[in-house]
């Protein structure tokens, strides 16, 4: 049973936002569709029509753990389970300043497995108001890190300050 | 801020403060769910990030359901924040003479109206049984078919059921009237009324001068279902504030099978599980926790009583109904308003022997009591014989004698819509009546003959001083006729002078 999930490690933790999650969702679907819709296509030859990517990292696990193409209750376990797994990822939301670049949204995802562990993905909103920082929104709690909010608090906090410098 | 609810901030301090969010993830008309928001509790304020505010129903480990009091629909992914607040509505005599939503927005156009800044929770439980007390004051409406055959009491809880456009809602303007005239605090809660009924019910009002004791609060039919189910309770909450501020209050509800309508609706809509006729389970829980809130209560400003009339329609005199049969368990009694009696021309419609005074009675005194036998029994004996005479057999002429009389008292009880007749004044036209004074004296019960009496009396002349010095010197009715005997053509001569 453990060596059932641990199979599918790579494939969730190279997961890291829900865009990701949402495109390689969809190859699933389409794949177990054409799969069930025919009992004499491949599925080698139905992983020819989904991104390269996501068709290499299919192939690797079922390399790696000497899983047959061939056995149709094998492939349809597979996929039955790595559907559900994905279903079960939790989102952290995080609202930044500036539009993020790959190695940025895999550095978040890397402190948050350090930090949490692994089954989270991030969604990722640009909002260039915050001016730096970061909200972050998970699991109905909502904590603002952000630039702006540093500079309302400390308005509020100093205002009697602030007006007589300016004064 | 909000500009339903005072003293509410915006949704941006919520969040700040609060520091918890939610998504709306599903959305049915008045009711959304919504996902987040961890600490969130039953009863609470939510915002949505459009400054629209709901109310929490329920919640599971998901989701958190959420009644919307807003028309405009609320879309897919809008933030929601947790206020930590609850319902509550504002209170206090700024209200008088104003007609307002739940939340104590104007309804109709007013003059220079500034909301209280009280507010009061909407949902407080019922006083328990120490601080109740024996129902001991009659409650006067106006009109002789109640106040002599089936009297209500102050704190009671009466149940105004019929067919519709028999007369209810008439009846209970007049009632609210006769109270407001004797100085008394009426709130009237129309629920889910058409916009023109509630105009019409407000210039009935202004045109006998007691909107300063009345206070209207009501949705129209297309305004939200969350809102419309919140009027009786707003009502309740309002009147509960005058009650301990030393009045007595009559709640008029108009109707209760409307708000179980809403309710069920938004109930529906929230998944819970249909029960009869697709109401919920707790539809008996929901109006009977309402009721309970009214009564006569000791307070620290003495004896002071909240009395409410609820209405309920029925489908052709159907009595047997879900929340009609609901509703009388609730109550003290109910007045049947009976759609035959309406079509014979009979006003007020209410039929003597369906209908139930369970605390009224012991509220009369001994020469009330006599009467109300007196017309009991006399009703009880013409019916019969009026169903005997439909045989066509012959009648004695002390049969004959019983259904003259009894049309006379029927046509006595008879009453013009915006007449309320004081209730000294009806024991005395009764008396007289009984006496054959009245005979040949060509006085109609309905028409400026009453009418004039009626203002006669209320002048405050000697004449009221009289006629109350008589009927609360006498002890049964027996004495009322022999006083009748001598000094009822003097009286009569007072009065119409």
């Amino acid at each position: 049973m453990k060596r059932d999930v641990s199979i599918y490690f790579d494939i969730i933790t190279s997961l890291k936002t829900t865009k990701e999650v949402e495109s390689f969702a969809g190859e699933i679907d389409t794949l177990m569709l054409k799969f069930f819709e025919s009992e004499e296509v491949s599925m080698v030859k139905m992983l020819d029509s989904i991104s390269e990517d996501s068709s290499l990292k299919i192939r690797q696990v079922f390399a790696k753990n000497n899983l047959d193409f061939n056995n149709r209750d094998t492939v349809s376990k597979f996929f039955k389970t790595l559907r559900e797994l994905i279903g079960k990822l939790k989102v952290i939301k995080i609202v930044l300043a500036f539009d993020p670049s790959t190695k940025t949204i895999g550095n978040i995802h890397n402190f948050i497995t350090e930090l949490l562990g692994i089954g989270y993905i991030l969604e990722i909103e640009v909002f260039q108001e915050i001016l730096a920082g970061a909200i972050v929104i998970f699991n109905g709690k909502y904590i603002d890190f952000s630039l702006k909010k540093r500079i309302e608090d400390t308005f509020k906090e100093k205002a009697d300050q602030i007006v007589s410098a300016i004064g | 801020m909000f500009p339903g609810i005072i003293n509410m901030r915006d949704f941006k301090y919520y969040l700040d403060s609060i520091s918890e969010i939610g998504f709306v993830e599903e959305a049915f008309s008045a009711i959304v769910y919504v996902s987040g928001l961890p600490k969130v509790k039953t009863d609470e304020l939510v915002m949505f990030e459009t400054g629209k505010i709901g109310l929490v129903l329920s919640f599971d480990s998901d989701l958190v359901e959420v009644l919307v009091f807003s028309k405009e629909p609320i879309g897919h992914g809008t933030k929601v924040v947790r206020t930590n607040e609850f319902l509550r509505v504002p209170v206090g005599v700024e209200l008088f003479g104003r007609t307002i939503d739940p939340f104590g927005n104007p309804l109709t156009k007013m003059e220079a109206y500034k909301k209280p800044v009280e507010l009061r929770g909407i949902n407080t439980p019922a006083p328990g049984i120490l601080s109740r007390k024996t129902i001991n004051r009659q409650l006067e409406t106006g009109i002789p078919a109640v106040d002599l055959i089936i009297p209500l009491g102050f704190g009671q809880r009466e149940l105004i059921i019929g067919d519709r456009k028999t007369g209810k809602s008439n009846f209970l303007m007049q009632t609210i009237l006769c109270q407001a005239k004797q100085k008394h605090i009426c709130v009237y809660a129309a629920i889910g009324k058409k916009r023109l009924d509630i105009k019409i019910a407000e210039e009935f009002f202004k045109k006998h001068g007691v909107f300063g004791q009345i206070i209207i609060i009501a949705t129209g039919f297309d305004d939200p279902i969350g809102l419309s189910y919140l009027v009786p309770f707003s009502a309740m909450t309002i009147s509960e504030y005058f009650r301990d501020a030393g009045y007595d209050v009559l709640l008029v509800l108009d109707d209760m099978t409307t708000h179980a309508k809403f309710y069920r609706e938004i109930s529906l809509l929230g998944k819970k599980f249909p029960g009869r006729n697709s109401y919920p389970g707790d539809i008996f829980y929901t109006h009977a926790k309402l009721m309970e809130r009214a009564g006569n209560f000791q307070t620290s400003k003495g004896e002071k009583a909240i009395t409410c009339l609820s209405a309920a329609e029925t489908i052709q005199g159907d009595l047997s109904g879900y929340i009609q049969t609901n509703i009388m368990s609730m109550t003290d009694g109910h007045l049947y308003f009976d759609s035959d009696l309406f079509a014979k021309g009979r006003r007020p419609a209410i039929n003597p022997f369906l209908s139930v005074t369970r605390v009224g009675r012991q509220t009369q005194s001994a020469l009330k009591r006599s009467i109300n036998r007196e017309i009991f029994s006399l009703l009880t004996i013409a019916e019969k014989m009026q169903n005997f005479s439909h045989f066509g057999a012959e009648l004695t002429e002390s049969s004959k004698t019983t259904l003259i009389v009894s049309e006379k008292v029927i046509k006595f009880l008879d009453q013009g819509p915006s007449t309320t007749m004081p209730i000294n004044l009806q024991i005395l036209l009764f008396s007289m009546l009984w006496s054959n004074i009245l005979k040949n004296r060509n006085i109609e019960p309905i028409g400026t003959d009453i009418e004039k009496m009626i203002d006669k009396y209320n002048s405050g002349s000697t004449v009221k001083k009289d006629i109350d010095e008589i009927i609360e010197g006498t002890q049964s009715f027996n004495d009322m006729l022999r006083i009748m005997a001598e000094k009822g053509e003097g009286l009569l001569t007072n009065l119409k002078s």
